[in-house]
């Protein structure tokens, strides 16, 4: 799976292409994802923009991101589409992640965190 | 009842489409566009069509993983039936039978602890029991066999 790569200034942003994040894609996902997060020092937000659907493989991948993630780093997930965002809400992990309409919104709050 | 229902049911009915592959994560990803493709002539509403799509990966990734453990292939056959407001969707495999812990857990399946640390897996069984109206497993001589009714609204088209 290509995943884009680009800092904003509050996280660094990952953009998983495919249209999805099912059981064939969420193991070399959740590798990819967490690998960048290790060796990164600053916040990781996930643009799901570009995915329409994920099943409970693709939900667990984002979960073992979120577990795996350096001391104080945080992960924001951003823009989920209705059915990836049908499954956060069935299983109740919406109320465990920092998920933001887009960048601009995510950009918006972390600064107003910071000052 | 529920099972004699089904069966005459199923004499008496083509279903809407009907699909049989090979065990496999890969595979598993094809036949489910090829049946959401399928599912267009339908005209379901966008709630419904994300509503058979998950259910119907959920299913599909239990046969791979318990059924036929990952690596052993084995056939899969999936039909589908519309009903008034309702679509029936039968799932066969091949692989192990469900072991009896698990079918008294499917019965009444719950979404894994938050705690002491967040799962990464064992939601399937809660997603499917939350998108179906009803749904049923059963052994029949070397077969898995599944039936799963998902409420459809066919009247709007999102």
């Amino acid at each position: 799976m290509e995943i884009e790569k680009f800092q904003t200034p509050a996280a660094l942003v990952m953009r998983p292409g495919g249209d999805r994040i099912d059981a064939y894609a969420a193991v070399s996902f959740k590798e990819t994802v967490c690998q960048t997060a290790q060796n990164h020092d600053g916040d990781i937000a996930l643009w799901l923009d570009q995915i329409e659907f994920i099943d409970s493989s693709g939900l667990g991948s984002i979960v073992g991101v979120l577990k795996r993630l350096r001391n104080g780093q945080k992960l924001y997930l951003v823009s989920l589409q209705p059915a990836v965002e049908k499954v956060f809400e069935l299983t109740h992990m919406h109320k465990i992640f920092n998920i933001f309409k887009d960048l601009e919104h995510m950009d918006h709050e972390k600064s107003q965190v910071r000052t | 009842m529920m099972q004699q229902m089904a069966i005459s049911f199923y004499r008496s009915t083509c279903p809407q489409f009907h699909l049989e592959f090979e065990s496999g994560h890969f595979n598993s990803r094809l036949a489910l566009r090829r049946l959401m493709e399928e599912l267009n002539a339908l005209e379901l509403c966008s709630d419904a069509r994300m509503n058979v799509e998950l259910l119907l990966a959920e299913v599909f990734n239990n046969i791979v993983r318990h059924a036929y453990c990952e690596a052993e292939a084995g056939p899969i056959e999936v039909s589908a039936y519309q009903l008034e407001g309702e679509i029936l969707i039968r799932v066969f495999d091949f692989g192990k039978e469900l072991p009896p812990t698990s079918r008294e857990y499917i019965s009444e399946p719950h979404l894994p602890k938050m705690e002491p640390e967040l799962p990464e897996g064992g939601f399937g069984w809660f997603l499917i029991s939350q998108l179906s109206r009803r749904y049923r497993y059963w052994r029949e001589d070397d077969k898995n066999c599944l039936e799963v009714s998902m409420d459809l609204d066919l009247g709007s088209v999102n």
